[in-house]
């Protein structure tokens, strides 16, 4: 059924012909073949058609509009800003974090007896809270040091980013404000690890992180055009 | 053999009138100008990777894609037949997202080795212009989707978009030799498929 009879040559040669490829349109033997076998000249015949059809296909109208251009804002955007608005989102989950550990410590201040909040403006109350908390380890004193000298180490590093970012965007004033804030904050010297202070620094430094990556990730659009 | 050399153009959108100037503006970074090309090649890159890949959405996720790529390389674009450079693009562009397909396990395209794909969506391509889609470009194109993937591709980029042996060895990655049989054994194959609509051949 397959009529691979062995005087005709293989289908797949016929195919070659029919497609006018060199090697089988110079292959006098497999023409000669073809001229006097009805058979496989029938072949022929149908595949040049299906190939003369086939080309004949219609193009087709898309499923969907297309954007036949991308937009440069866009295109700008991944090639000269990428970098900095890849930045947003690790700053936001940061800060987001830091402010997080920074309000708990504070609220177990207070849950501590304390009336942190109010108090933490000054420094002077913040050190006889420190005092006093020190005194009282309990609850708050467990968990808190760890979770502020994570937050110590974490934020210079991360705080060192935005402020790269600030450098490299100096119209963006709310980033230097946030990089002034948390410069000064910093620089608050007399740092105890257990008054409200360093957990003001810590919610502060998490919240200034928190909106240097919004400003990122909304305010740094690429310029069109 | 060039894509679609002419005389073979038939019901494919054919070039611009003013097509050379604008190709050149569109290279210099006229935006206008690749969006013009676009617009009126787009059906061109859909219809090629419809065919390849045998589904409506990815098909048109694909020309997006290379409507991207495309746009990326004008720059670079050293003339020759405009549809027949930005139809490669497309044709990578549709190779690539079968390839990331079929590394899906829950690809929606049917497996290459069962051999039997679903039929086309036939509700999903309309044709362009005055082509009225005949009941033969139906049959071959259904048919079409029935061929292996592999023999499929071969003769869609070979026989369908006049691509030479080289140029559909490069965009499938294969060897020539490969290519070669997979283009006649689509042949056959579909010369087999079509066997009982032997009526609409005859013209």
């Amino acid at each position: 059924m397959t009529m691979q009879h062995s005087e005709h040559p293989q289908d797949e040669r016929l195919s070659a012909l029919a497609g006018g490829d060199p090697e089988a349109t110079t292959d006098a033997s497999l023409r000669a073949h073809v001229d006097a076998c009805s058979r496989c000249a029938g072949v022929v015949d149908d595949i040049g058609r299906l190939r003369s059809t086939l080309a004949d296909l219609p193009d087709l109208a898309p499923s969907r509009p297309l954007q036949l251009v991308p937009p440069v804002a866009a295109r700008r955007g991944r090639e000269r800003m990428g970098w900095l608005r890849r930045l947003a989102a690790p700053a936001m989950a940061a800060g987001a974090g830091l402010a997080v550990v920074g309000a708990v410590g504070l609220a177990a201040i207070g849950a501590g007896g304390m009336a942190a909040m109010p108090g933490a403006q000054s420094g002077a109350e913040d050190h006889a809270a420190g005092d006093r908390e020190g005194a009282a380890p309990a609850e708050p004193g467990a968990t808190a040091p760890i979770g502020l000298s994570g937050g110590a180490t974490a934020s210079p590093r991360l705080y060192g980013e935005s402020e790269e970012v600030a450098s490299a965007r100096p119209s963006e004033t709310g980033v230097r404000e946030r990089a002034d804030e948390s410069a000064e904050a910093r620089s608050a010297p007399p740092l105890s690890l257990d008054g409200p202070a360093p957990w003001l620094v810590v919610l502060v430094l998490g919240a200034g992180l928190f909106v240097a990556g919004l400003v990122l990730r909304f305010a740094v659009q690429p310029r069109a055009g | 053999m060039p894509i679609d050399e002419p005389g073979r153009q038939g019901n494919r959108t054919p070039p611009l009138p003013d097509e050379p100037a604008i190709v050149a503006r569109a290279v210099e970074g006229d935006r206008t100008a690749f969006a013009r090309l676009m617009e009126h090649y787009q059906s061109a890159c859909y219809g090629l990777a419809w065919r390849l890949l045998g589904d409506a959405e990815m098909a048109a996720d694909a020309t997006q894609d290379a409507l991207v790529h495309a746009y990326d390389a004008i720059a670079g674009f050293r003339g020759g037949i405009f549809r027949s450079w930005l139809l490669r693009i497309t044709a990578n562009a549709s190779y690539d997202m079968l390839r990331r397909a079929q590394r899906r396990p829950t690809s929606p395209l049917p497996d290459p080795e069962e051999g039997q794909p679903e039929m086309p969506d036939a509700a999903a391509p309309n044709p362009v212009a005055e082509a009225v889609r005949s009941e033969l470009y139906r049959y071959l194109d259904q048919a079409l989707q029935q061929l292996p993937e592999d023999q499929r591709t071969a003769v869609v980029l070979c026989d369908v978009y006049g691509m030479d042996y080289n140029e559909v060895a490069a965009a499938t990655e294969s060897a020539l030799g490969t290519v070669k049989s997979r283009i006649h054994r689509g042949r056959l194959r579909l010369r087999e498929l079509l066997a009982e609509h032997r009526e609409l051949f005859e013209r």
